[in-house]
């Protein structure tokens, strides 16, 4: 009786939100300019791009203009594009000139542990798939490779976790954040790879192949090998990162900028409610004021990056860029045995 | 406008876009430009962004253009593009929100309709309850009644799943039918 009526009100409700929405949103339209800055960010020059061009092939010799009424007459000449700025927000060396403008130091302030570092590594080809770590498998995060969790499903979780049916967004996010710092990234190494502006690498499907004749490893899949390489000559910049279990990080690697290989720094997971739901999560990296860890952003210390697992790999990018990144765990001894000191 | 003629003119410039022809790229944005603005408009609420966001959803649709597959439909394809940019913009430039509480108590320039079952002052109130959503929250309500989709063509053009489509309209239905109390 109840759901008849909120089904009763919700049809009722959705006619008065068609309504009220299209009240709203007919009477505007996008700014002239919209076109020509749209014209300029393209580097598209040569031909005249505004709407009056397509509305002559709709309507030739007629000058009714049903979409853009006064608006082409408009010439904008005081447009200016706000170019965007390739923000690489990955950590980088500050040696570069670019960064050393965006290396003044901040009211960051972090204590970060010691760590014996180990030496710079050789990518090793033990990388797995993301599910398929230990004690991540278990997890009700992980589901076909991906890292979800729709709501309203039951999530019955391992390790004593347990979340009811209906759990709230802030709990989803809660756990997801727990379970990642946990069984994720702690005492792992992490390699991440960026690729060239409007590369995906995922475009073609799962990224790690399962060989059939392989004796089964992981969780019992069959172990197999990621497509993606640091070699591949669609990649712009390797790193590699160690995380401790106890908050510490290490970077190992950075395929253009040596200088800071070895450097400790703190980290931490973190989830939105309004994210978590899509498996989505914040990897947040802090370096000492004075260390030769530097990023590009409001805080050149800090660098909080937004991460999906999908396919048992962790997604990211830079979106001003169209850079995608593709981030890899592995299971390394030689992290395990830095962390223990 | 002649619908048979748009998707002709579409159907020709997707094919020399994909050809790499970047100046045949203004006849798609002039097609959907509009569409895709009053979209933006409609979760945000906010004219500047919403252009900012229609800007930067084009720039990208272009850089992506060869991932396009022209069997599918491009309104929803750039539809999905818009909606992940106008998310990313607002959660940066903090999409303006307020208080529920402030909400329902503040007019909002809103014409009833003769068909409306509610009375001026709770159509107030639900306008003004809309920007108390989530941005999440807004583009499913936005693209279920303004813009007619279903949940599966939701889930299609945000690349959420039907079931986070249909949480997420239903979180949002619940606070807005709360918000008119028994006025329906």
């Amino acid at each position: 009786m109840t759901n008849d009526k909120h089904r009763m009100a919700d049809e009722q409700l959705g006619k008065e939100l068609e309504s009220l929405i299209s009240g709203n949103v007919e009477s505007v339209s996008p700014p002239a300019g919209t076109f020509l800055a749209i014209q300029d960010r393209l580097g598209s020059q040569a031909a005249d791009w505004s709407p009056s061009r397509l509305i002559k092939k709709l309507v030739p010799g007629e000058w009714r203009l049903p979409m853009f009424t006064g608006m082409i007459f408009k010439i904008s000449a005081a447009v200016i594009v706000a170019v965007a700025v390739v923000a690489v927000v990955v950590f980088q060396g500050s040696d570069s000139e670019g960064t050393q403008q965006a290396a003044e130091p901040t009211a960051t302030a972090v204590t970060v542990p010691e760590a014996t570092p180990i030496a710079k590594l050789i990518v090793p080809d033990d990388l797995v798939p993301f599910d398929d770590m230990g004690g991540v498998a278990g997890s009700p995060w992980w589901h076909a490779g991906e890292m979800r969790t729709p709501p309203n499903t039951p999530r019955g979780a391992a390790g004593g976790h347990r979340l009811g049916p209906n759990a709230s967004d802030e709990a989803v996010a809660s756990f997801l954040a727990l379970d990642v710092k946990q069984k994720g990234f702690g005492l792992r190494r992490w390699q991440l790879l960026s690729y060239a502006p409007g590369i995906d690498p995922m475009a073609d499907g799962p990224v790690y192949v399962y060989d059939p004749d392989s004796p089964p490893g992981g969780v019992g899949h069959n172990k197999g090998d990621f497509t993606l390489s640091a070699t591949d000559t669609r990649v712009i910049n390797v790193e590699e990162f160690a995380f401790c279990d106890d908050g510490r990080g290490v970077y190992l690697q950075h395929s253009e900028k040596p200088a800071e290989v070895g450097e400790t720094f703190v980290w931490d997971v973190y989830a939105l409610p309004s994210e978590a739901n899509d498996g989505t999560f914040h990897l947040v990296m802090t370096a000492e004021p004075n260390s030769p860890i530097t990023c590009d952003g409001p805080d050149p210390k800090k660098i909080d990056i937004k991460i999906t697992a999908v396919d048992g790999v962790m997604i990211s990018e830079i979106a001003e860029a169209d850079i995608k990144m593709v981030g890899m765990l592995s299971n390394d001894a030689a992290i395990q045995e830095m962390c223990a000191n | 406008m002649d619908e048979a003629l748009q998707l002709s003119l579409e159907r020709q410039a997707v094919d020399k876009c994909r050809a790499g022809d970047k100046d045949e790229f203004h006849v798609i944005v002039s097609l959907h430009s509009t569409a895709m603005f009053r979209t933006a408009y409609g979760i945000t609420g906010d004219y500047s962004l919403a252009e900012d966001a229609v800007q930067d959803a084009f720039v990208r649709a272009w850089k992506k253009f060869n991932q396009f597959q022209p069997s599918t439909s491009l309104r929803n394809w750039l539809t999905r593009i818009l909606v992940n940019r106008v998310i990313d913009m607002s959660r940066r430039k903090q999409l303006p929100t307020v208080d529920i509480t402030e909400a329902t108590n503040k007019p909002s320039p809103v014409r009833g309709p003769e068909e409306s079952l509610l009375s001026l002052d709770d159509r107030h109130r639900l306008d003004s309850a809309l920007r108390t959503l989530s941005a999440e929250q807004r583009v499913v309500v936005v693209l279920r009644y303004y813009e007619q989709m279903s949940v599966p063509e939701i889930a299609q053009a945000t690349g959420w799943r039907e079931g986070t489509v249909k949480s997420r309209l239903s979180r949002a239905m619940t606070t807005l039918r709360d918000t008119i109390g028994g006025a329906l």
